[in-house]
C-alpha cells in the first residue's frame, strides 16, 4: 500500500463549545483517489474541507500529511494549505483581485515563489482553464462559468496534490457542468487527488472512486460507490436518491433475473451495452 | 427631465450673462437659446449608473494599452497646470486636447462623454453663478437688476473671473476623465503601488474595488427580490423595505467578510495581499507624444504669463 496522502485521526471541530460541527472522525486519503462527498446542507462537508487544509484547526485529533504530523504551528499549517487547495462554492467568496491574472498570481505569490516562477504558473493555469483571452478582465465582468474556472485556476497555480471542490456544480448551467466534468477528468489523469462535495448522486456515481456520506457532522458512510448506493437503508436515512443509471440497471436485473450488482454501468454507453446484450 | 431642463436653463442664463456686453446682443441670445434647446432636446442628458459604467468604458478604451504611469503623470500634471496657470488659453487647450484624446483616440462615445461632463458641469455652473452674480447696494457693472435696496450685478471683473474659474475647472475635469476613461482601476492601483504608496492603502483600494461590485450585486439581487414581492408598492413600504434591505446588507457583509477571510487563508494568506507585478515598458511613440504635449503646455503657460502657485 502506498503512503497515505492525508490522514485524519479522531478529528473534531466545534464552532461553538459543545456544539460539534464535525464529530470525531478518522479517515485516510490515498493519492489518486476521486472522492465524492455527499450530505445535506449543514452536514459538515464544508467544515470538513476547511479542516483538511488547516484553515480551521480541529479541537481534537491529529492530522498527518504524507506521514508527517501537521501541528498547529504556522509553518506546518501553511505547508498543509499549500498542498491541499480548496475551490470554494461561491467564486465571489474567493476572488479578490482586480484582474484574472492578478487573481491567479495571489496564491503563488503567497508561496513566496520567485516572480518568473509565479508568471509561468499563472500562464499554465490560464492555459489549463482556457482563460488566456480573459486575463486582463476584472472578475465582476465574467460569467458564472468563467468565474468558476478562474477559482479553479487560482488553486491549480499553487500546484497542490489534493484539490477539494466545494459543491462545484451549484449554480452552473449544463454546458459549464460538462466543462467541469472534463476539467475533473483531466486533473485526475494528471495525477491529482480530488475530493468533490456535491448533492448530485448521478455525478457521484459516474465520477467517484470512493464516496463519503456526512450527516449532522458525522461521517456515516465511507466506501465504494457501488456499496454506498446499493445500501437502500443508508440512502433513505440520509435523504439520498439512488443514481438513475443504477436504478435502471436494477430494473433490468430484476426483469432478466440477473444477480443484483452484476452490472455497474457508469455512463449511458455502459448501460447501452448491457441493454444490447440482454435484449 | 426636470433636472435636464433646469440644468440647461441655468447654463443658458450663465452663458448669457458671462458674455453680456461683450458679444453682440443678438448673437449672444441666439447662442444661449441654442444651448437651452440643445440641452433639453437630448444632447446633454445624464445617464443612470454613469459613474459605474466609467469602469466598463475604461475596459473598452483604445487608450487602454498605453503606459498607465504615463497617463497618470500627464493627467495629473495637466490638471495642476490648469489650476496653477489660471489662464483661459491653457485651460481651453487642455480641455480640447484631453477631450479630443478621449473621444477621438480612445473612441469613447462623444454622447457618453458629454453626458458624463454634465455631472461635474452642474456643480461647476453653480460655483460659477456665485462668482458671476454679486449683490450690491447700488447698481454697478455691465448689468444690474434690483429693488432699489439690493441689486444683483454683473461686473466686467466678475465676468472674467467666472469665465476663468469655469474654464480651469472644466480643463482639470477633462484630465481626470481622460485618465479614468482610459485606464482600468487595476492599472491605476498598479501605478500607485509602484509609486511606493503605503501598502495598506493600495490593499484597501484593491479590496474596495473588488467588493464594491460584490456589494452592488448583492444589493441588486435583494432589491429585485423585494420588488418582485411588491416591496416597493408605495412610499411607506419602500422606506420600510429599504431599511430592512440595508440592515440585511450589513449582516451579509459581516458574514461575507469572514467567509472571504477563510478563502484568503486557504490560499496561504499571511497578512499581506500581493499580486504579480508586471512592469509595462514605455513606448517611444507615447513618450514622444507626452513630451510634445508638455512642451506646448509649457509654451502656452510662458506666453500667457506663467504659472502662479
Amino acid at each position: 500500500m502506498s503512503e497515505a496522502l492525508l490522514e485524519f485521526r479522531d478529528i473534531s471541530y466545534a464552532y461553538e463549545e459543545g456544539d460539534f460541527a464535525l464529530q470525531p472522525l478518522s479517515l485516510t486519503i490515498q493519492p489518486g483517489e476521486r472522492i465524492g462527498v455527499l450530505g445535506g446542507n449543514g452536514a459538515g462537508k464544508s467544515t470538513f474541507f476547511l479542516c483538511c487544509n488547516g484553515v480551521l484547526t480541529p479541537d481534537s485529533g491529529r492530522i498527518f500529511f504524507r506521514g508527517r504530523e501537521v501541528t498547529r504551528k504556522k509553518p506546518d499549517l501553511l505547508e498543509l494549505r499549500k498542498n491541499v487547495g480548496i475551490v470554494f462554492q461561491d467564486p465571489n467568496q474567493q476572488l479578490i483581485a482586480s484582474t484574472v491574472e492578478d487573481e491567479i498570481s495571489f496564491g503563488p505569490m503567497n508561496l513566496r515563489l520567485p516572480p518568473p516562477e509565479v508568471a509561468s504558473r499563472v500562464e499554465e493555469a490560464l492555459t489549463a482553464m482556457n482563460l488566456g483571452r480573459l486575463r486582463e478582465r476584472p472578475p465582476h465582468y465574467l460569467s458564472g462559468g468563467e468565474k468558476k474556472r478562474v477559482s479553479i485556476a487560482d488553486v491549480l497555480a499553487m500546484e497542490p496534490e489534493l484539490i477539494l471542490f466545494d459543491e462545484p456544480t451549484a449554480s452552473l448551467d449544463g454546458v459549464n457542468i460538462e466543462v467541469l466534468d472534463s476539467i475533473l477528468a483531466k486533473l485526475s489523469q494528471g495525477g491529482k487527488t480530488l475530493m468533490v462535495s456535491t448533492h448530485d448522486v448521478d455525478f457521484c456515481w459516474r465520477w467517484a472512486s470512493r464516496v463519503l456520506v456526512f450527516r449532522a457532522g458525522r461521517l456515516v458512510a465511507d466506501g465504494l460507490p457501488h456499496n454506498i448506493f446499493s445500501d437502500d437503508a443508508l440512502l433513505k436515512n440520509n435523504g439520498l436518491q439512488k443514481p438513475v443509471l443504477l436504478e435502471v440497471t436494477r430494473m433490468l436485473e430484476q426483469k432478466t433475473g440477473t444477480a443484483p450488482g452484476a452490472w455497474q454501468p457508469k455512463n449511458l454507453a455502459g448501460l447501452n451495452e448491457i441493454i444490447n446484450a440482454v435484449l | 427631465m426636470i433636472g435636464r431642463v433646469s440644468g440647461s436653463a441655468l447654463g443658458a442664463v450663465l452663458l448669457y450673462f458671462m458674455f453680456y456686453d461683450r458679444l453682440p446682443a443678438v448673437l449672444l441670445l441666439a447662442v444661449s437659446l441654442l444651448f437651452l434647446l440643445g440641452g433639453i432636446l437630448g444632447g446633454l442628458h445624464h445617464s443612470h449608473g454613469g459613474l459605474l459604467s466609467i469602469d466598463l468604458h475604461a475596459q473598452r478604451s483604445r487608450l487602454g494599452g498605453y503606459h498607465a504611469g504615463l497617463k497618470v503623470l500627464v493627467a495629473t500634471a495637466a490638471a495642476f497646470t490648469c489650476v496653477a496657470a489660471n489662464s483661459l488659453c491653457v485651460s481651453v487647450f487642455v480641455f480640447l486636447f484631453m477631450s479630443g484624446v478621449t473621444v477621438l483616440v480612445g473612441k469613447t462615445s462623444f454622447h457618453y462623454y458629454l453626458s458624463l461632463l454634465t455631472l461635474p458641469g452642474f456643480f461647476i455652473l453653480m460655483g460659477t453663478a456665485a462668482i458671476l452674480f454679486q449683490f450690491s447696494g447700488t447698481p454697478a457693472g455691465v448689468f444690474a437688476a434690483g429693488t432699489g435696496a439690493v441689486y444683483i450685478c454683473v461686473t466686467a471683473a466678475s465676468q472674467s473671473r467666472a469665465l476663468s474659474v469655469m474654464c480651469n475647472a472644466f480643463g482639470a475635469v477633462s484630465c481626470l476623465y481622460m485618465l479614468s476613461l482610459s485606464t482600468p482601476m487595476h492599472k491605476i492601483i498598479g501605478v500607485l503601488r509602484r509609486a511606493r504608496v503605503p501598502k495598506v492603502m493600495v490593499e484597501l483600494m484593491v479590496l474596495i474595488y473588488r467588493y464594491l461590485f460584490v456589494l452592488l450585486e448583492t444589493n441588486s439581487h435583494m432589491v429585485n427580490a423585494a420588488a418582485s414581492r411588491l416591496g416597493y408598492r408605495d412610499y411607506p413600504t419602500s422606506v420600510k423595505t429599504a431599511l430592512r434591505g440595508s440592515r440585511n446588507l450589513l449582516f451579509l457583509s459581516f458574514r461575507r467578510s469572514s467567509d472571504c477571510f477563510a478563502a484568503l487563508e486557504a490560499r496561504c494568506y499571511n497578512g499581506e495581499i500581493r499580486f504579480l507585478d508586471k512592469a509595462q515598458a514605455l513606448g517611444r511613440g507615447e513618450a514622444a507624444a507626452a513630451v510634445g504635449f508638455g512642451a506646448i503646455l509649457a509654451a502656452l503657460c510662458h506666453l500667457t504669463g506663467g504659472v502662479h502657485l
